[in-house]
C-alpha cells in the first residue's frame, strides 16, 4: 500500500482484503494472541473504573444527520390528503406512502425511485419495520431552530445555542459521568458537530477527542505495541522516566514550564499511559487480521475480541466511515472507554453496501437536488445503523445484579441541522428543497418518554409547531425558538445533575 | 448633545444605510481607539452568549439601558441609550476578575470572561543560557523559520554557522535570506504544503467530487485550480487581491512546484468579462451555488472565508434599507431572519447569474437571465432579482465590483493577515499583541501593496512571533 | 524473540567478537555544566508560545536526525504511513475527506502515544542499521561491546553517542545531567537482564531524545 498523490492513505489494497470478511464469515482463527490477557469491561470497573462504576454512567450516542433531515420525511410526514388546498404545493406525501403504525403516534414512510436524483441508484426504503421495533424508546420532538447556516445550526443542535454557557451536550456528559474514564467524549463527526464547546471552564478530558479514521485510530493507542524493534514494556517504561525527568528540569522544559501546551502535554502523557493499561489497541480494534495485507499478529497485535460481532454488524466499517464510526462507539462504550460519542455521515460521497452506493455527496442536504428520494435514502441509512447499534448495546449486559443492559443506559440523539423547506411544483415527486428552520429531532432511549410526539405538525402548512417542555402540551402556534428546550430534554432524559444550569424544566422528555 | 453625536457618527460608522440596532457601531463611536474598533466592529459575544441571551457583562449593561423604557427599545432609542449604558458599567467588574470593564475594553480583552484579562508579562528569574526570554531572540527565531517556512529544524551545524555570524544585522538579514529561499519549497507553496493548507477553509474541498487528478467517485470540478490561483496570489511578487478579483487562472507544473498564469483552462468556463478569482470558478460554482437560485450560501461563504467575517455569528452585519426583498420566497422577512438577511441578500444578488449544478440547468458559467431562464419556478418574484447589491453599504452592479470593494476593505487586509498570523504564531492576535497585529495589517495594505510574501516577512519581525 | 530478531542478534554476537576493525565513535560533546539558576530560578517565558510540530515536520526532522528516508520512518503494521494513519492524532488537517480543514491548534490524548510510536519505529531503524554496518554506521558507532553488553556504559564513547544525537535531534551540546541519565539508564537497562542491553540502550536513548518535548514543540 502506498500513499496516493494527493497524500492521502490508499484503501484499495486493505478493502481487497476486508472483502473476504465484509459478510461476516467465520473469524475465529484470526482471534487468537492475547486475548487471554484481556480483561472483561467487568473486571475494568472493578478497577481502575471504580468510580464510574458507584456512579454507574450513562452513554450519549450523538448521530450528526449532515445536512438536515426531515422530520415530515419520516415519523411526522403529511399525508397529501389532509394537506387541504395546497397540499399539491407542499411537501405532502401521497396516502399510500404514510404508514400508520400501530398504537403509536407515529408514521413511516415508504419510497420507491428508480433512481436517487441524478444518480442511478434505485431507492426502495420503508421505515415501518424499524418505527414497530423501536417506538417505545422513541420520543420525536418538533423544533424551531435559529440557523441555516449548517455549521452554525449544527453547533446549535448541540448546544442548545448556547443554553448552558455554551458547553455542548456531550461535554456535559462527558462531565457528569465521564470521571475515570479514559476518553470521555470521543467526535468522529464533521463540522459543527464536531466543534467545541465554549464553556472554557470545563477539565480538559471532557473536551472531545477527535477521530477521523475510526477503523485505523486504535493503533495508535499505545506508545510501543505493534511496532517492529521496540523494546519490551519495562525496557520502554525505562526509557520513559528517563526522558521525563529530563524533560522536567531540562532548561528548555523549564524555559516553558508554564505554557499551557506543556502542562497539557505533560497531563496526556499520564493519560496515555492509561489507555495502554487496557489494552485498547486491541480491544478497539475492528480490523482482522488478514495477512499479507493486515498482518496483525505479524506484529503482535491482534483484532477485537468484539470484532466479529461487530463487522457482521457493520460489515461495511472500512469502506462506509458511518458503519466505521458505529462499530468504533460500540466498543468504546462497551469498553468503558467513553460515556459519549458522536458519530455520522459526512458531505463526502461513499460507496459500497446492498446497492454499492452508500452515501450520497452532501448526505441530507442532496434534497436541494432530489428532496423525496435523497431524505428516504437517508433516514435509512441513519436507522439501518441506528438499528444495528441498539442491537449490539441491548446484546451487552451493563450490570448483571439490576439485569440491565448497555442500551438501558445509552440515549441516541440524532441531531440534525435544521429542516427543509416546504415548497414544491404541483404534485412534483422530484423536486428540490433549501433549509428551514422549522424541524424536529428523533431521540432514542429507554430513558425517554416512548411513542411520544412532543408537539404537532399543522397538515395545512407541514409546519411543525411547540409544546410545553416541562408538560408535554401541545402549543398550536408557537414558533419560538425552542433549542434550550430540545438540548435541556436530552440531559433530563438522562437524569443529569442540571444543578445551576439555568436550563429550562423539560422533564416531557423524561420517562417516569 | 454629546450622545446624539455619537449616535449620528455610529449610523456613519457602520455604512450609510444602516437600519437595524448598530450596537457595534455605537460601541465603536464611544470607544474608537481601543483593539475591538481598530479596522473592525466588536462581535456580538461581547454582550452576548447568543443573541439575545447575553453575558454578565451584556447583562451589566441591559440593567442600565434605558432604564424604565419600554422594552423592546426601537433601533433609534438602543442607538442613543447605550453610550450611557456602557458609561454606567465602566467602573464595575462583571465578570469578577478583578479588573474592571473598562479596562478590559482598553486593553481587548473580555469584560464577560474572567479567564481573558490584560496580561502584563513579566520576566521571572535571572538567566537562562537558550533562550533570550521576553525579547526578540534571533536563535529561537532561526528554529522557527525554517519550521514554519521550510518544514524541517536547522542542524547542529546550521546553528552554529548561524551564532558564529558577525552581527545581529548580518543574522537579521539572512533571516529574510532562509524565508525567501525557503517560501519557494514545496513545503510551502507545493501541492498539500503550508499555502494549500490556508486555502481549505476558504476552498473548502470535497475528495469524493473531485475531477481531474485524484478524480473522487463523483467527479464534478476541478478544485485544485482553485488551490494554483490562491498560491498564485500569495506568493513572489503577486498581488493577493486577485485571489478575489482575477480574470485568469492558473495551472500548476512540475517538481519542484511552479505556478503559471493561463487565459483559459478547459477545466474552468466561465468567461473572462465574468470572472472575479476564487468566487467564480467552477469549484465554487459547482459547490456553493449548487442547486440554488439565488445562492445566499456562496456569498457567505466568500464573506466568511476571503474577508472573516461570518454573517451566522452575527459579524460584518451592513442591514440595507428595505432588504430582505426575499424574491425567492423564502421567508427570510422573518424578524428572526431579516437582522441577517438585510445584509446577505443584497451582498447575494451580484451571484443571480452565475450558475451552478441545478439539474435543469447545469452549466458553470455567467448566464445572463439565469434566474428567468432556469428559475422562474422558484418563486413569482424571482426574475425581479437585481444584480445590483451592496456590500459595507457600498452599491455594486456586478460581482466584479463586489469584489472589488471586497478587497479594499480594511476587513481583507484583517482577514489575509490574521491568516497568516494564525499559521506563524500558532493563535489569532491575542489582546496584547493587538498593537504588532494593526501595524501589520496596516502595513500590508499599504507599504506593502497586498504582497504576502512581505507579510510574511513583517510577521517573523513581530515579538509575538519571535520572543520566547 | 521473533526471528528477524534473532539473526540480528546473533550477526551482532558475531559482529562484536569477529570483527575487531576500529570504528571511531563521534567527537566527544562539549558536555555543558546544567546552568544555575540562582535563588529566582531559570529565566521562564511568559508568553509560553509553544507549538506543536505536526506531522510533516516531525517526520522530516526524525528523518533528517538519523540519517533515514522519511517513508522509513514509520509504518503501522509494515505498510501504511504513519504520516497519513496518525495524521489528525499529530494535529494534522483532513480536508478531502471528512472535511476537517483546519487543525485543532492542540494536542489529543493520544497525540504523545503516536509520537512515541514513530520515535521507537525511526529508532529501531537506525539502531539496526548501524549495527550491522559496521565502519558505515552513522549514529551508533564506535561503542565497545562484550557480547550484547556494552563495554564500559561509563566511557566515552557512550558520552559521544548522547552527544551525537542531541547534536543531530536538538541542535545543541548536552548537559552534564542528561549524559549521567542515559548512563544510567545503561546500567538500569542492563539490571533487567535483557537479552541484548546494549541495543535496547541505544534504542531507548534515542526513543528519550527524539521524543522529549524540546523534540516536539517549537
Amino acid at each position: 500500500m502506498s500513499l496516493k498523490k494527493n497524500g492521502r492513505l490508499s484503501r484499495r489494497e486493505m478493502l481487497r482484503a476486508l472483502s473476504l470478511a465484509a459478510a461476516g464469515t467465520s473469524i475465529s482463527p484470526w482471534l487468537s494472541g492475547c486475548r487471554q490477557a484481556l480483561q472483561t469491561p467487568e473486571d475494568v470497573e472493578r478497577g481502575l473504573r471504580r468510580d464510574a462504576l458507584d456512579g454507574k454512567p450513562k452513554f450519549l450516542i450523538v448521530i450528526g444527520a449532515t445536512g438536515g433531515a426531515s422530520i415530515i420525511d419520516s415519523f411526522l410526514a403529511v399525508r397529501q390528503s389532509e394537506g387541504g388546498a395546497n397540499a399539491a404545493k407542499l411537501n405532502t406525501v401521497p396516502d399510500a406512502q404514510v404508514q400508520s403504525v400501530a398504537n403509536s403516534p407515529f408514521r413511516a414512510v415508504k419510497v420507491d425511485s428508480p433512481k436517487l436524483g441524478s444518480i442511478p441508484v434505485p431507492v426502495n426504503t420503508d421505515q415501518l419495520a424499524f418505527v414497530n421495533k423501536y417506538k417505545d424508546d422513541m420520543l420525536v420532538a418538533t423544533s424551531i431552530g435559529t440557523s441555516v447556516n449548517h455549521t452554525i445550526a449544527q453547533k446549535r443542535a448541540i448546544n442548545g445555542n448556547a443554553a448552558w454557557k455554551g458547553r455542548t451536550l456531550q461535554e456535559c456528559v462527558a462531565l457528569q459521568w465521564g470521571q475515570g474514564f479514559a476518553l470521555p467524549n470521543v467526535n468522529m463527526s464533521v463540522g459543527g458537530y464536531g466543534e467545541r464547546g465554549t464553556d472554557v471552564s470545563l477539565p480538559a478530558s471532557v473536551y472531545a477527542e477527535t477521530v477521523t479514521s475510526p477503523s485505523l485510530w486504535p493503533l495508535g493507542l499505545d506508545g510501543a505495541k505493534g511496532i517492529r524493534g521496540a523494546p519490551t514494556k519495562d525496557i520502554a517504561a525505562l526509557a520513559r522516566k528517563a526522558r521525563n525527568e529530563l524533560d522536567a528540569s531540562s532548561v528548555f522544559g523549564t524555559t516553558f514550564a508554564d505554557s499551557d501546551a506543556m502542562k497539557r502535554w505533560n497531563a496526556q502523557r499520564a493519560d496515555g499511559a492509561q489507555l495502554e493499561a487496557q489494552d485498547l489497541i486491541t480491544r478497539l480494534n475492528v480490523i482482522p487480521n488478514m495477512p499479507p495485507q493486515i498482518p496483525l499478529t505479524q506484529y503482535g497485535l491482534d483484532s477485537s475480541p468484539d470484532g466479529a460481532k461487530v463487522r457482521a454488524a457493520f460489515p461495511g466499517f472500512f469502506d462506509d466511515p458511518f458503519q466505521g464510526q458505529a462499530a468504533l462507539a460500540f466498543l468504546l462504550l462497551k469498553y468503558r472507554v467513553s460515556v459519549a460519542v458522536t458519530i455520522g455521515p459526512d458531505f463526502n460521497v461513499a460507496l459500497g453496501g446492498n446497492i454499492g452506493f452508500a452515501n450520497p455527496p452532501l448526505a441530507f442536504d442532496y434534497s436541494h437536488n432530489d428532496h423525496r428520494a435523497g431524505q428516504a435514502f437517508m433516514w435509512n441509512r441513519i436507522l439501518s445503523n441506528v438499528d444495528k447499534l441498539i442491537t449490539l448495546l441491548k446484546s451487552e449486559p451493563f450490570d448483571m445484579a439490576t439485569g440491565e443492559s448497555l442500551w438501558d443506559r445509552t440515549l441516541i440523539y440524532v441531531a440534525t441541522d435544521f429542516g427543509r423547506t416546504r415548497g414544491r411544483p404541483d404534485n412534483a415527486v422530484e423536486f428540490g428543497t433549501g433549509h428551514d428552520l422549522n424541524n424536529g429531532f428523533l431521540m432514542l432511549s429507554p430513558m425517554v418518554k416512548g411513542n411520544t410526539v412532543l408537539g404537532a405538525i399543522d397538515p395545512l402548512t407541514t409546519y411543525g409547531y411547540g409544546f410545553d417542555a416541562r408538560t408535554g402540551a401541545p402549543q398550536p402556534g408557537k414558533q419560538s425558538s425552542n433549542e434550550p428546550d430540545l438540548f435541556s430534554g436530552v440531559l433530563h432524559a438522562m437524569g443529569a445533575d442540571l444543578t445551576g444550569s439555568g436550563l429550562p424544566d423539560a422533564s416531557a422528555f423524561k420517562n417516569g | 448633545m454629546h450622545t446624539r453625536l455619537l449616535f449620528w457618527s455610529a449610523l456613519l460608522l457602520a455604512g450609510s444605510a444602516l437600519a437595524k440596532p448598530p450596537a457595534g457601531g455605537v460601541f465603536c463611536a464611544k470607544y474608537p481607539t481601543v483593539p475591538e474598533c481598530i479596522g473592525r466592529q466588536p462581535a456580538c459575544g461581547m454582550c452576548h452568549i447568543a443573541a439575545p441571551q447575553r453575558n454578565v457583562f451584556g447583562t451589566s449593561v441591559e440593567a442600565n439601558l434605558a432604564p424604565g423604557a419600554a422594552r423592546p427599545l426601537s433601533d433609534g432609542d438602543f442607538s442613543m441609550a447605550l453610550p450611557a449604558a456602557l458609561a454606567a458599567v465602566e467602573m464595575l467588574d462583571a465578570d469578577g476578575d478583578g479588573v474592571s470593564n473598562l479596562t478590559e475594553i482598553q486593553r481587548g480583552t473580555a469584560p464577560s470572561d474572567p479567564n481573558s484579562k490584560p496580561v502584563d508579562r513579566a520576566c521571572e528569574g535571572t538567566t537562562n543560557p537558550q533562550f533570550t526570554v521576553c525579547k526578540y531572540d534571533l536563535r529561537y527565531v532561526y528554529k522557527k523559520l525554517l519550521l514554519d517556512f521550510c518544514g524541517a529544524s536547522p542542524t547542529f551545524e546550521q546553528v552554529k554557522a548561524f551564532l558564529a555570524r558577525p552581527s545581529d544585522d548580518d543574522r537579521k538579514a539572512f533571516l529574510d535570506a532562509e524565508i525567501d529561499r525557503c517560501v519557494a519549497t514545496d513545503f510551502w507553496r507545493g501541492k498539500n504544503g503550508q499555502l494549500w493548507k490556508v486555502a481549505h477553509p476558504q476552498i473548502r474541498p470535497v475528495g469524493s467530487l473531485k475531477q481531474g487528478e485524484d478524480p473522487g467517485a463523483i467527479p464534478l470540478a476541478d478544485y485544485y485550480d482553485d488551490y494554483a490561483l490562491f498560491a498564485w496570489t500569495q506568493t513572489d511578487d503577486h498581488d493577493a487581491r486577485e485571489i478575489l478579483t482575477a480574470d485568469y487562472f492558473v495551472r500548476r507544473l512540475g517538481t519542484p512546484t511552479r505556478y503559471e498564469k493561463a487565459q483559459n483552462l478547459a477545466s474552468q468556463k466561465v468567461d473572462q468579462a465574468h470572472r472575479a478569482g476564487n468566487m467564480t470558478t467552477d469549484w465554487a460554482l459547482t459547490y456553493f451555488v449548487m442547486f440554488t437560485a439565488l445562492p445566499r450560501n456562496a456569498a457567505s461563504q466568500m464573506y466568511r472565508g476571503y474577508l472573516g467575517l461570518d454573517i451566522a455569528k452575527q459579524e460584518g452585519l451592513y442591514s440595507v434599507p428595505n432588504e430582505p426583498q426575499d424574491y425567492d420566497d423564502k421567508g427570510v422577512k422573518q424578524a428572526a431572519c431579516a437582522a441577517c438577511h438585510a445584509t446577505l441578500d443584497p451582498l447575494t444578488y451580484p451571484f443571480r447569474n452565475y450558475n451552478g449544478i441545478s439539474s435543469d440547468m447545469y452549466d458553470t458559467r455567467y448566464i445572463p437571465m439565469r434566474l428567468e431562464l432556469g428559475f422562474s419556478n422558484v418563486a413569482p418574484r424571482i426574475g425581479q432579482t437585481p444584480e445590483r447589491g451592496v456590500i459595507f453599504g457600498q452599491p455594486v452592479n456586478t460581482l466584479r465590483e463586489w469584489a472589488q470593494v471586497a478587497v479594499a476593505s480594511d476587513a481583507f487586509a484583517i482577514s489575509t493577515t490574521t491568516d497568516y498570523w494564525k499559521l506563524l504564531v500558532g493563535h489569532a492576535p491575542k489582546p496584547d499583541e493587538n498593537a504588532e497585529f494593526v501595524a501589520t495589517w496596516k502595513r500590508f495594505k499599504g507599504d506593502h501593496q497586498y504582497r504576502v510574501q512581505k507579510l510574511l516577512h513583517d510577521i517573523v519581525k513581530t515579538e509575538a512571533y519571535g520572543a520566547p | 524473540m521473533r526471528p528477524e530478531r534473532l539473526a540480528l542478534f546473533a550477526a551482532l554476537v558475531a559482529l562484536s567478537s569477529a570483527c575487531p576493525a576500529k570504528v571511531d565513535p563521534p567527537p566527544q560533546p562539549m558536555v555543558m555544566e546544567v546552568p544555575d539558576a540562582g535563588p529566582s530560578g531559570l529565566a521562564r517565558s511568559a508568553r509560553g508560545n509553544l507549538r506543536f510540530k505536526g506531522p510533516e515536520r516531525l517526520t522530516t526532522d526524525f528523518a533528517t536526525a538519523l540519517s533515514i528516508k522519511t517513508d522509513e520512518v514509520c509504518s503501522e503494521l509494515g505498510k501504511y504511513p504513519c504520516l497519513s494513519v496518525h495524521n489528525v492524532a499529530l494535529g494534522g488537517v483532513d480536508p478531502y475527506g471528512p472535511g476537517l480543514y483546519e487543525p485543532s491548534g492542540v494536542t489529543a490524548v493520544t497525540t504523545p502515544l503516536v509520537v512515541e510510536r514513530i520515535a521507537w519505529s525511526a529508532c529501531s531503524q537506525r539502531v539496526d542499521k548501524d549495527l550491522v554496518a559496521g565502519v558505515n554506521a552513522v549514529v551508533f558507532r564506535g561503542l565497545p561491546m562484550t557480547g550484547p553488553k556494552l563495554t564500559n556504559p561509563d566511557g566515552p564513547e557512550v558520552t559521544a553517542i548522547v552527544g551525537e544525537l542531541t547534536h543531530r535531534v536538538l541542535a545543541r551540546e548536552p548537559y552534564t545531567n542528561e549524559v549521567a541519565t542515559y548512563v544510567k539508564l545503561a546500567k538500569d537497562i542492563e539490571a533487567t537482564g535483557t537479552a541484548e542491553p546494549a541495543r535496547e540502550w541505544m534504542l531507548s536513548v534515542c526513543f528519550a531524545v527524539l521524543s522529549s518535548t524540546e523534540a516536539v514543540f517549537y
